[in-house]
């Protein structure tokens, strides 16, 4: 269930939650949200050549194309970024924000600039328990209008919820990949979506360790054992690739 | 001697605007940049790092920014202290020069005048213009422990409000108006720009610099330039922080120009 406004005041007042700066409490703090600001760093996806990134490409070569795939854009206070019908762009929170184990958040648009036609992400609107840092807004202007945006303005909304405490903070788990950010990360889509650790590594080894990975979890299930040092090394493996 | 009344006064005006924070900052500098002539040597264009220094000392002194020494400020002396010695052998390089009967137009410059025309000339910015009060150094020691957990410091809570706050929210009975207090004590007005950098360099001396000590000595055999690079990164990250904190401070103070506390 969603905090309301007492719970989130007392969340923050117990260090649950942290969300920096709270420059205007009163107009922020809404009945069951809390409003968060637009920050000054953007990253606009450029047009190159490149047909498709090559997946088994070794991992420096695949950060610099998705690198020159994208274009760092930094407005001073009180100038405004102007996205244009149709565009994308990436942004982050003017504010930093800490979670506790045992809060989660959801990131929503707020609704004046919703019937603007801007949205505020596509898919990723989920705060892990114990995420510290500032969040990225994946921009998509929608509507027939250039939208001027300016840093500061308050652009969209989290609603948190309580949950039992997250054995392991975000950021302390392996492969986090966007923990402790106050900047804009570029998407590491490819540190996911590996199936092989790319040329020069055994080919096709990953794939195999995938596929034989829920046999192997479920043996281990089954007898109710804790993981061998093979099977920790295999653990850690497939944190890895995956 | 046009550009070096220039440097000056960039020097005093920093140290106007920042505190002790630019004495730590400057003599840092100097100390990794100093020419093969030391801190002595002049250029065309700058005066002597030591007369530097010395203006920068004696504007923080007349604005009781620096004596005493309080704590945390005294760890600057660590860090700087090569330089703050230096400060002290100013009298017999005054001597020096008078008995050599060369003209010594950097200690005179900045000794006998400049400093009190500029510091008539800066009182008339809206700056930190009084000492430093036992409320300042408690609100820089918070800023510092933020710091210490990667948290921005644009702003600040008031522990006072937060402690009243603590009690107020027990309450069963709330109504709108005692909601509207407990988000007015929750909101965090902005940390002005002398607060964010010597917080910082508060930060750095106590956290960050003491490991640059540790890389030459300690047991791992890493090569020291992995164990520096290492290092510099999370000098880079405080930096980091510091910027961010800096920015958001920034626009806080615009947008409350701008449109009102209420309106933001």
């Amino acid at each position: 269930m969603p905090l309301s406004d007492r719970e989130l005041i007392e969340s923050i007042l117990d260090g649950q939650i942290t969300i920096t700066p709270l420059m205007n409490a009163t107009e922020q703090i809404g009945r069951s949200s809390i409003d968060v600001r637009l920050g000054t760093e953007f990253k606009l996806i450029r047009r190159i050549k490149q047909t498709h990134f090559d997946l088994d490409l070794p991992l420096d070569t695949l950060k610099e194309q998705v690198q020159e795939y994208t274009e760092q854009v930094h407005i001073r206070p009180l100038e405004p970024f102007v996205l244009h019908p149709g565009e994308f762009a990436l942004a982050s929170t003017l504010e930093y924000i800490a979670l506790s184990r045992s809060v989660v958040g959801r990131l929503e648009g707020r609704s004046t600039w919703g019937r603007a036609g801007l949205q505020i992400h596509s898919t990723a609107g989920l705060i892990d328990p114990g995420f510290e840092g500032t969040l990225t807004f994946e921009l998509h202007n929608l509507g027939k209008l250039p939208l001027p945006l300016f840093a500061g303005v308050r652009i969209a909304q989290i609603i948190f919820d309580r949950c039992t405490p997250a054995v392991e903070k975000y950021a302390d788990k392996p492969g986090a990949k966007y923990a402790k950010s106050l900047e804009i990360e570029d998407t590491r889509f490819y540190a996911s979506s590996r199936t092989s650790p790319g040329r020069g590594g055994p080919p096709g080894r990953a794939v195999e360790i995938l596929n034989g990975f829920p046999y192997l979890l479920a043996q281990s299930c089954r007898k109710g054992e804790k993981p061998d040092d093979s099977r920790g090394q295999l653990f850690q493996t497939l944190r890895a690739v995956s | 001697m046009r550009r070096w009344a220039e440097e000056i006064y960039c020097d005093l005006f920093a140290a106007e605007a920042l505190g002790p924070a630019y004495l730590a900052s400057f003599s840092t500098f100097a100390l990794t940049q100093a020419g093969a002539g030391g801190a002595e040597e002049a250029s065309k264009t700058h005066p002597a790092d030591i007369v530097r220094i010395c203006a920068i000392h004696d504007v923080l002194q007349k604005r009781g920014l620096i004596l005493p020494l309080a704590e945390p400020w005294s760890q600057y002396q660590d860090v700087s202290g090569f330089f703050f010695n230096m400060v002290e052998e100013r009298t017999k390089l005054d001597r020096k020069y008078t008995r050599s009967g060369a003209p010594s137009p950097q200690v005179h410059l900045v000794l006998e005048d400049f400093v009190d025309v500029i510091c008539e000339e800066i009182d008339q910015l809206d700056s930190l213009k009084r000492p430093l009060t036992s409320a300042d150094l408690s609100r820089i020691g918070r800023l510092v422990d933020r710091l210490s957990k990667g948290i921005p410091i644009a702003s600040h809570h008031d522990p006072g409000l937060i402690e009243k706050a603590k009690l107020g929210v027990k309450r069963k009975d709330l109504g709108s108006q005692e909601i509207g207090d407990l988000k007015k004590a929750v909101e965090e007005p902005r940390t002005l720009l002398w607060e964010i950098v010597n917080a910082g360099w508060v930060y750095k001396i106590q956290n960050v610099y003491p490991k640059a000590f540790n890389l030459f000595f300690e047991s791992n055999e890493a090569p020291l330039q992995e164990k520096i690079v290492g290092w510099g990164h999370e000098l880079e990250v405080t930096d980091k922080l510091l910027l961010k904190s800096i920015e958001s401070s920034e626009i806080q103070r615009l947008m409350e120009e701008r449109l009102g506390n209420a309106a933001i």
